[in-house]
């Protein structure tokens, strides 16, 4: 019999329907007929079964009829017995329903209690108060400590409030400047604390360090705060799963000190105003960074990051391009060839840039985002040179080479024109018997300049 | 020792005659910059550089009697000894325009792989440069537009760009010069006519169109004017290009025949890469200052071209010595609606044509 797990939902009586069976008419109707039936068989056989008409025997028969009223009235007690368990199953049936009956009541109940507290809250997010707004996230911040479901759709919100276009307020205005500049001073200083406690609210709570008994870690939590103004972001000792923080504004400083990103992460045309830091932050994926500007220069941390922490096994045999089906395919088979040569994606950035290419004039160095984008997003997207710098990087035979650029070059071209262009495969026998007439016909050129004459082809 | 610009005798590109640049008359472009007058010599004691910034733009008309009609020359086209004259033949849809226009645009921005090479490139004349950087290098590279095609000449024709080369490991100086000429007019002439300047050519480059020479090879999408297949779905023949039939005979024709290099290339290859991995394993390389590796990718294209079907294609090879055969694309991308994405604008392997023409000169 196959075992349920603990979280299977076949195990909990809520999910399984349970039969209650009581006595069926037919049962009764059976037992009705059969007790007397007993006894009148009895008696029967007592008086007839039995030989000799004397004092002796008639004793006997009375007797034995004595006996037969008694199994009668015996049976006739258990048949009253099972009435009664009968009842008994049946008013335990009538308690258990209305237990069941409770506790959805409690669970719409509660649904019910949630949905209006997320709706109130996320109302009172959208006052024009900056109180009624705090009070909002407080409120935000609280359901989701409760209700562990909803931690996800509540960060969501909470980004999702921050991404909203925001300037920080800059010098207070002077007494000539007029009440409305005054006003609107003291709007973008209130709102700057709103969102401050908006990003305290994600900081405690993604925090990995954060009390573990009162359970105030919310795991495996995405967050988007792309184009979000961010001002004095303190992501410090934070794990998350994946950042999008694409075209953010960091106001201030911005501090990412031991975070851990599980997932991808997107700096894509955010700008650093102030000091970034990123002493011992770990992602597991490399940072998207292009277009990403840093006011005080490219953290160090940030350069010399250390991605691949996790071991991974080596790829056995080198893999080949042919039969490449699609771009996810075409990834995997590169990420294999990488790891066939025993390299990381750092590794790869790394020895791009020497020994220079064999292949190119000019060396071509691969950043670490280019790697990323051929193994893990755009292969397509990348220009012909980077693939094939990290096909030479990865210690591609120069034969295989050209293989890997048709496979590719095939992609390219199905992804822009909807259809496929591989009509004949290499390694048909049509694809072989080209290639044998090919590299008789570069034989017959070299002859032909070399003055032999050379046959030429038949037609 | 090179003979005194007094007694060099040259010819004329245009129309074939002999002229001593000594006898050629300075013109220079009048207020109007509309007709080309008659420039008087530099005043006495004016320096050279005084006297070209009174006249920035200078040509020299040629002097032969029996031209057609009126037609110049770079200032100093006759200054460095025989100049040089590629030629670009191909049919009308080839895309020698564009070519060129590829070519002329990396002389220009290539100075590092020239150096390499061993050649320093400078524009030769301003008002034709300036002309061909509006009309050609702009719109293509600065604004994606598929250049029109060369219009058909009827009188003399014209010289399309000209620089000036130095050598810079022997210090000769160099003029040089590329006729683009429009391919109707070849097939249907044959020889004479407007491509008379062949007969003065100092090489040749075929340029080679795969949508005509390998339909089958190639296979562009669904609605292409290359789409390889016919309206029944049957693949289509190649079409031979008549212009190289005309070239090869004529040349032939003529008498003590000076040894002309040619190069063939096949242009439009990046669109050819995702079929053949002999063509994938060319374009991509950056190495068009390479010489060692011409001979094994001249055999890679002569072998791709016959077993796809063009031999007629490699015509050239059996009347021009020395000969190479390249892959090159001059734009690297392909165009939608006759608009290249200007992102992805990059010409691949223009270059090596030319300088395999220029070592088979001598230049290099």
């Amino acid at each position: 019999m196959q075992a349920t797990e603990p979280g299977d939902p076949r195990a909990s009586p809520e999910a399984s329907p349970v039969r209650y069976t009581v006595l069926s008419t037919r049962t009764i109707a059976l037992w009705a007929a059969l007790i007397p039936g007993v006894g009148a068989g009895v008696a029967l056989w007592l008086l007839f079964g039995l030989p000799g008409p004397d004092a002796e025997t008639t004793r006997l028969r009375l007797d034995s009829i004595r006996t037969a009223g008694t199994l009668v009235v015996g049976t006739g007690g258990a048949a009253a017995l099972l009435l009664a368990a009968r009842r008994q199953r049946g008013a335990e049936i009538d308690l258990t329903l209305k237990e069941l009956a409770n506790r959805t009541t409690d669970h719409d109940a509660s649904e019910r209690r949630v949905t209006e507290s997320y709706s109130r809250a996320a109302e009172q997010l959208g006052s024009e108060k900056a109180p009624v707004r705090l009070a909002g996230l407080y409120a935000l911040e609280r359901l989701a400590q409760g209700n562990p479901a909803q931690r996800q759709t509540i960060v969501n919100v909470v980004c999702a409030y921050l991404r909203m276009p925001y300037e920080p307020p800059e010098t207070p205005p002077d007494a000539r400047a007029g009440t409305k500049a005054a006003v609107r001073h003291q709007e973008r200083r209130q709102e700057r604390e709103v969102r401050s406690t908006a990003q305290r609210v994600l900081r405690d709570h993604l925090r990995r360090d954060a009390d573990p008994i009162a359970d105030l870690h919310w795991p495996d939590i995405d967050v988007d705060l792309a184009g979000a103004t961010l001002v004095d972001f303190d992501f410090d000792h934070c794990k998350v799963r994946t950042a999008r923080f694409t075209g953010a504004r960091f106001v201030g400083g911005s501090w990412f000190r031991w975070t851990g990103f599980s997932g991808v992460v997107d700096f894509r045309s955010a700008h650093f105003s102030g000091v970034a830091v990123f002493d011992g932050a770990l992602f597991r994926h490399w940072p998207f960074l292009k277009g990403a500007t840093f006011a005080h220069g490219l953290p160090r941390d940030l350069d010399e990051l250390v991605v691949d922490h996790r071991p991974e096994p080596p790829a056995t045999a080198r893999p080949r391009p042919y039969a490449t089906a699609s771009a996810r395919e075409l990834q995997d088979k590169l990420d294999r060839l990488r790891r066939h040569a025993g390299l990381t994606m750092g590794d790869v950035a790394t020895r791009s840039e020497h020994p220079p290419s064999t292949y190119f004039r000019a060396n071509l160095t691969l950043t670490r985002e280019t790697v990323v984008e051929i193994l893990h997003h755009a292969v397509l997207e990348v220009r012909p040179e980077q693939l094939i710098r990290f096909l030479e990087v990865c210690g591609c035979p120069a034969d295989d080479r050209s293989l890997w650029l048709v496979a590719w070059g095939r992609l390219v071209f199905a992804h822009e024109h909807g259809e496929d262009p591989s009509d004949a495969d290499l390694l048909s026998p049509a694809g072989r018997a080209a290639e044998i007439e090919f590299e008789a016909s570069r034989e017959r050129f070299r002859s032909l300049l070399a003055g032999r004459g050379g046959p030429r082809r038949s037609r | 020792m090179s003979r005194s610009r007094s007694s060099r005798t040259i010819t004329c590109p245009a129309c074939l005659s002999s002229i001593r640049w000594r006898d050629t008359t300075l013109h220079g472009l009048d207020e109007d910059h509309y007709w080309w007058t008659p420039v008087d010599d530099p005043r006495p004691g004016e320096s050279p550089a005084r006297f070209r910034a009174r006249h920035p733009f200078l040509k020299r008309k040629c002097t032969d009697p029996q031209a057609v009609g009126a037609h110049y020359l770079p200032d100093r086209y006759g200054d460095f000894g025989d100049p040089i004259v590629i030629g670009v033949v191909g049919g009308a849809t080839v895309g020698k325009t564009v070519y060129v226009t590829a070519l002329v645009h990396s002389l220009l921005n290539s100075a590092n792989l020239l150096a390499d090479a061993g050649l320093t490139v400078l524009p030769l004349d301003p008002l034709m440069h300036r002309s061909f950087l509006d009309l050609n290098i702009s719109p293509l590279f600065h604004d994606g537009v598929d250049l029109a095609g060369t219009a058909t000449q009827t009188t003399i024709p014209e010289m399309t760009y000209a620089v000036h080369i130095v050598n810079n490991t022997t210090g000769r100086q160099y003029a040089l010069c590329f006729y683009d000429v429009a391919g109707e007019e070849l097939s249907r002439t044959g020889f004479p006519g407007g491509s008379r300047y062949l007969h003065a050519a100092s090489g040749l480059i075929f340029l080679v169109d795969p949508g005509k020479a390998v339909p089958r090879a190639a296979k562009w999408p669904r609605g292409h004017h290359h789409h390889s297949v016919d309206g029944s779905g049957r693949p289509l023949a190649p079409i031979f290009d008549p212009t190289f039939d005309a070239i090869c005979h004529g040349l032939s024709a003529v008498p003590d025949r000076p040894v002309i290099p040619a190069a063939i290339v096949v242009t439009k290859s990046d669109l050819l890469q995702h079929h053949n991995r002999h063509v994938a394993d060319w374009i991509f390389r950056d190495d068009d200052a390479d010489s060692t590796s011409v001979p094994q990718e001249s055999a890679d294209v002569h072998a791709f071209l016959e077993t796809n079907g063009a031999e007629d294609y490699l015509r050239p090879v059996h009347h021009f010595r020395p000969i190479s055969l390249h892959f090159a694309s001059a734009t690297g991308v392909r165009a939608v609606d006759r608009r290249f994405p200007v992102d992805r604008l990059r010409p691949r392997r223009v270059l090596r044509p030319f300088l395999t023409i220029l070592r088979a000169r001598g230049v290099l």
